[in-house]
């Protein structure tokens, strides 16, 4: 039952995000490998979005045949939307001998770091903030029941997190008949792979070189902490998925296409739903999201796209008002007072911060490299390129920000703890910087990717 | 001239930045193994290294199901070990669906934490790498690092 139940889960996850993605998409050429990655992000949000609204009204077996059938129908009117419309897939080959070599090297990569997730346990968060909330709801015929979100006892759980992750393993446990802690790990290794390959994908598109796409995917996992570190692709953590949503919807963002600002607005939905720090990097992708719609009079078109988060934000704070959910204490209330009474803490705040993005072994000299790309990107004089910088440096300042209202009793300890993580949602937006600060070449928009 | 000096810059970067990444990412890639393939992967793996036990999620799930369903459970944890804290935690996660609290210690609060249970409410009590006071008798022991004691032989004179 387990392998057919894992099968079933991951197809009907796949069909409902390919229902997505071809509800979103406009009588274009889609290339097959973004269609994949896409509807493996799309998937994930819309399963645990029907099976986190469906169980405040059903439960056991109803929801989850409820959730299937809603796939099963997005899967089908994706096959018929496919047969009736224009759209067409294509799989693009590597052009020369290099991009063949690169494009092997990825896909071996790939498979590594697939095998190599399995053979670690759960992490310290990834077994208390995500497993928890699969394996209680899994245990309570689907939902996680009342007395889960008001138990103190539990707060260490963080029951305020959103649940895109653990209903994902949720969906999982539901179809293998019981909770497994080690084949739910194979989820996050299909995110990075989403990510990688979306991420070569947009750098394709925007620079107009693919083997440059390839050889930026191929060094992601040389960043220590994806692969080696607590909170990287190997302890199942919801940082690297909401790394891939934050890259998506801005991948998409600057790619700028009508289809784009579709997917674009799609994926910015779903990246407050994954972590709560995403709500920091909803509002920066919305800002940004202003400013180019702005730039192509599109700002209704622009207010509706943002228009699903913001409800999907309000109706999250409402349903854990509604279940008395514990109140995270990590941040007092930002106030003036408080800020003006922290500001002492900037200089130490900078000074931690800076340890952490020069510590090799956590990464290398990625941000180096990162740095340097900002600073190419900022001399571009390219305004698309200047929105990408400010999207690599604006989240990091905000995060820093945040300490100014850390409640924890040792703030540079807050830090400490916290900040790698954190680092991580902005680590494949950098290697986006890097990738088109490394291309000389003037912006395309309209290579197959 | 400016193309070269472009390319010469990031060879260097990436070379270093290689230089320092190998040397973490590759022993990290070797360490460990796939499975066991089982459902309590990462829950039995912890309690083996903390307590001793294989098989432990299930065996403490056995002493969890023995217990009174209508009262609480209160974990003791010492505030100053973070191995006594994970290991409280997880005997929180494994403690579902009853109400679990956790309090955490250091020698000058431990005495006057546990003089505060209350029985009527409280079915257990649950040490986290911490010894419980000697004059209990009846304590039931789970691997080195976790003693199950009911909460009404935690009064002296019982």
């Amino acid at each position: 039952m387990t392998l057919p139940g894992l099968l079933a889960a991951y197809l009907t996850l796949f069909a409902a995000g390919f229902g997505i993605v071809m509800l979103l998409t406009r009588g274009t050429v889609l290339n097959l490998v973004e269609c994949a990655g896409l509807s493996w992000l799309f998937g994930v949000g819309v399963v645990s979005l029907l099976l986190w609204l469906g169980g405040i009204f059903l439960s056991g077996l109803i929801l989850q045949s409820f959730v299937a059938l809603v796939c099963v129908a997005l899967g089908i009117v994706a096959w018929r939307m496919q047969r009736s419309t224009s759209i067409q897939f294509s799989l693009p080959r590597p052009s020369n001998r290099v991009e063949w070599i690169l494009a092997s090297a990825l896909a071996i990569e790939l498979v590594i770091i697939f095998f190599v997730s399995l053979k670690h346990t759960l992490g310290w968060d990834g077994l208390f903030n995500w497993e928890i909330k699969a394996r209680y709801a899994f245990l309570s015929s689907g939902v996680l029941p009342q007395s889960y979100y008001a138990n103190p006892g539990r707060a260490f759980t963080h029951p305020e997190y959103p649940l895109a992750i653990p209903f994902t393993e949720l969906w999982l446990y539901l179809w293998m008949g019981a909770p497994h802690q080690f084949w739910i790990k194979t989820i996050f290794p299909i995110f990075y792979i989403a990510g990688v390959l979306l991420l070569a994908i947009f750098v394709t598109r925007l620079s107009g070189k693919r083997w440059l796409g390839l050889l930026i995917a191929l060094l992601v996992p040389f960043v220590p902490f994806v692969t080696a570190s607590p909170g990287g692709v190997i302890v199942g953590y919801a940082d690297i998925p909401l790394a891939v949503f934050y890259l998506t919807a801005l991948g998409y963002l600057l790619c700028a296409g009508e289809r784009d600002f579709f997917f674009y607005a799609a994926a910015l939905t779903f990246i407050p739903w994954i972590k709560s720090e995403g709500i920091i990097l909803w509002a920066i992708l919305a800002g940004i999201g202003f400013v180019v719609a702005a730039r192509q009079q599109r700002v209704r078109f622009f207010l509706l796209s943002i228009l699903p988060g913001i409800l999907l934000l309000a109706g999250w704070r409402i349903y854990l008002k509604a279940m008395h959910a514990i109140t995270p204490s990590d941040f007092a209330r930002p106030t003036f007072e408080i800020l003006r009474g922290n500001l002492n803490r900037i200089g130490e705040i900078c000074a931690t911060a800076f340890a952490e993005i020069s510590e090799s072994s956590h990464w290398s000299i990625f941000w180096l490299l990162a740095l340097v790309a900002v600073i190419y990107l900022l001399l571009s004089r390219n305004s698309s390129r200047l929105l990408l910088a400010i999207a690599v440096v604006a989240p990091v300042f905000l995060y820093l920000s945040t300490y100014i209202f850390s409640a924890w009793p040792s703030y540079t300890a807050h830090i400490t703890s916290s900040l790698p993580r954190l680092l991580l949602h902005v680590m494949p937006a950098a290697w986006l910087a890097i990738g088109l600060a490394l291309s000389l070449a003037k912006t395309k928009k309209s290579e197959p990717g | 001239m400016r193309f070269y000096l472009h390319l010469a810059l990031w060879c260097a970067l990436f070379a270093v930045f290689l230089f320092f990444s190998i040397p973490v990412v590759g022993p990290a890639l070797l360490e460990n193994k796939i499975g066991p393939i089982d459902p309590n992967h990462s829950t039995d793996s912890y309690l083996s290294g903390l307590t001793r036990v294989r098989n432990g999620t299930e065996l403490f799930a056995r002493v969890v199901e023995t217990l009174p369903r209508d009262k609480s459970i209160t974990v003791f944890v010492d505030a100053g070990s973070s191995s006594s804290e994970f290991l409280g935690m997880l005997v929180a996660y494994l403690s579902w669906p009853r109400d679990v609290q956790i309090i955490r210690v250091n020698p000058s609060t431990y005495s006057r934490e546990l003089s505060a249970i209350n029985a009527s409410s409280v079915s257990d009590v649950i040490f986290c790498n911490l010894k419980p006071p000697v004059w209990i008798k009846n304590k039931t022991n789970f691997g080195s690092s976790i003693t199950v004691v009911s909460a009404e032989s935690l009064t002296p004179n019982q």
